[in-house]
């Protein structure tokens, strides 16, 4: 070995050209496989896009938008005024002025402001007034259960029902089961001629197919003599009417069988169902003292069953007091009122009753 | 809802209201004394002292006669009324033959001519109803409606006037000469006044009553005393054929003896 290794010393003769050889087939082998590779990524095909399969989605039926209109048979007061200009703005419209005749009643910036009087009706305003001193009406669809569906209600049922409330002291509790409007109605004297039933839930705020066929209101307020003296309330009204003073009833005005049929009360007057007014005879009430300056509650109640025609008329006698006569023979009593009756209610009041059934002038029970 | 035509009127009024003699100045400043006549497709018609009229464009007079003519010429307009009627309904408690018609009133009027116009117009509708238990009308309503015209060539101002309802009943209680007592519509009239009070254009519907589409300024001077001077209620707004305010049909007294 030792002989070899001195024989050869050093590199054996042959060797680098065959290390070379070898380099350069290698790296000719790694240069094909490495072209192979780059065109292989090159020609790599472009891959087709294949749509994917139909996806099954749930099928929803699109609801049809509904919108509840509120059906009321009385439309809307608003005036709309519009001003525009249509060739050369076509897309433009200035905003809409409203309200134009909405009267004082509408309110400014939030502060409520004086009632419109000529917003007032024969069954009252909207809103209370500080004129004079208004009595607060409540609405009673008693044919209506509080939900506002029909409950049956019968005749002698609706005057059983009535008969309950006054009996409970006129406690709007015993009503508690009925549907009661919301809207509230301010009335400063009740002088309702014969007109529609239909009128009277209408100004209420009860649509005009609500069932309206029994019904009741209830007004509540303070009165006052500046005099003082003995009074009388004369009243008539279709088919039901009551008077309260101080706790105390004092007249039933309605038709006769209603009136009995509601409540005990009894007329001893003379007078009382002799005189008409409207088409039927006046209830004639009892005698009732008024201290000077010293205000008392009052409270009245109004309704109707089977509809058509209705009237609630309140005139107030004072013990002492000559009236004039009409042709009857009745006395022109002057209409209970708080406050002065509006001239446009005058003259819608002239436009039903007849002549001589009332007087427009006379005191006003006003509590200040 | 049954909705009762529209009808259109078209009054070529244009600037009669306004005429005066005055100075004016083409834009080359030449002046002369005219009247103005008419806006006749955008240009003026103006004539002359001696009566000759002369078209100039609106282009050719000063910025201060334009102006003028944009306060006072009045426009050509055209009145469009909708009225849409709807019957109450009649419910178990509804008396019989007791009717209760609303009418809605939508005024559109529009400014036909392509001069511009600045001055303030108003617009007054009067809707008239006849008595039925009378012989008589009855002013429903008035409405009102103060407005400018927007600018440019063609412009509308539109109003919606307040529902009015009309009754017809059958008051059987009531012993008069005719038992059905009410109102039944009889016809509107629509005038639009410049701020002059004059009035340049009307409308109505009325037909055979002379007394109140003969001569309209009348008959709008009439109806709107009788508004004025209503207390606010239909029942203070009957009238005559010479718009003087009549007293309404009363109910007799009459002896009754029915015992309920």
């Amino acid at each position: 070995m030792k002989k070899l290794f001195r024989k050869t010393k050093g590199l054996i003769r042959g060797v680098p050209s065959a290390v070379l050889l070898s380099a350069v087939f290698h790296f000719i082998l790694l240069s094909i496989a490495g072209s192979l590779v780059v065109f292989s990524v090159m020609k790599k095909e472009e891959k087709k896009f294949v749509p994917p399969p139909p996806i099954e989605r749930p099928k929803m039926d699109l609801k049809k938008p509904r919108v509840k209109v509120k059906k009321t048979a009385k439309p809307s007061a608003t005036q709309r005024i519009v001003s525009k200009n249509v060739q050369s703005m076509p897309e433009i419209q200035l905003p809409e002025i409203s309200g134009m005749s909405a009267g004082l009643s509408g309110g400014i910036g939030g502060f409520e402001m004086m009632p419109d009087p000529a917003e007032m009706t024969l069954f009252g305003g909207k809103s209370s007034s500080s004129i004079g001193n208004d009595f607060e009406g409540t609405f009673y669809a008693m044919g209506l259960d509080r939900a506002g569906r029909r409950n049956g209600m019968s005749y002698s049922e609706f005057y059983r029902a009535v008969r309950r409330f006054y009996e409970s002291g006129w406690n709007p509790r015993s009503f508690a089961m009925y549907y009661r409007a919301p809207q509230k109605l301010y009335a400063t004297f009740f002088y309702i001629p014969m007109t529609a039933s239909e009128f009277v839930p209408r100004s209420f705020g009860i649509p005009d197919e609500v069932y309206s066929f029994f019904w009741l209101t209830h007004y509540k307020g303070k009165i006052m003599s500046k005099t003082g003296g003995t009074f009388r309330f004369w009243g008539r009204a279709e088919n039901m009417m009551a008077v309260r003073i101080s706790g105390k009833e004092v007249l039933q005005g309605g038709h006769i069988d209603a009136a009995e049929l509601a409540s005990d009360w009894r007329s001893t007057a003379s007078e009382h169902r002799k005189f008409y007014r409207g088409h039927g005879p006046m209830g004639v009430g009892d005698w009732f003292e008024l201290e000077a300056g010293v205000p008392v509650e009052m409270e009245i109640t109004f309704g109707d069953e089977n509809g058509a025609w209705t009237q609630a008329t309140l005139t107030i006698e004072e013990k002492g007091v000559e009236y004039p006569k009409n042709e009857d023979g009745a006395p022109i009593l002057p209409i209970f009122k708080t406050a002065e009756i509006p001239g446009h209610l005058i003259d819608e009041i002239e436009y039903s009753m007849i002549e001589g059934e009332a007087s427009f002038e006379g005191p006003v029970f006003n509590v200040y | 809802v049954k909705r009762i035509g529209i009808w259109i009127g078209l009054f070529v009024f244009c600037g009669l209201a306004s005429a005066e003699v005055r100075g004016w100045e083409d834009n080359k400043g030449h002046r002369f004394k005219a009247e103005f006549v008419q806006e006749l497709f955008g240009d003026i018609m103006l004539k002359e002292a001696n009566g000759h009229t002369r078209m100039i464009k609106l282009d050719d007079l000063s910025s201060k006669d334009q102006a003028y003519l944009f306060q006072h010429a009045s426009p050509t307009i055209e009145i469009n009324l909708t009225k849409t009627i709807r019957k109450r309904p009649e419910m178990e408690w509804t008396i019989p033959e007791d009717v209760t018609t609303l009418y809605t009133c939508m005024v559109r009027i529009n400014k036909i001519s392509e001069l511009p116009y600045k001055g303030k117009l108003t617009a007054e509708l009067f809707l008239l109803a006849t008595e039925v238990d009378g012989e008589n009308y009855i002013l429903i309503q008035r409405e009102k409606s103060e407005f400018v015209f927007p600018e440019g060539k063609r412009s509308q101002h539109e109003f919606q006037a307040k529902d009015v309802q009309l009754r017809r009943y059958n008051a059987s209680w009531a012993a008069t000469a005719s038992r059905y007592r009410g109102a039944e519509y009889f016809g509107y009239l629509i005038a639009v006044s410049d701020d002059q009070g004059r009035i340049i254009s009307s409308k109505t519907d009325i037909k055979d009553a002379d007394w109140i589409t003969g001569d309209i300024s009348t008959s709008v001077e009439g109806l709107r005393k009788l508004a004025i001077n209503g207390r606010g209620s239909v029942y203070s707004r009957h009238f005559d054929t010479t718009f003087e305010k009549t007293e309404v049909p009363r109910i007799p007294w009459h002896k009754r003896d029915a015992w309920f």
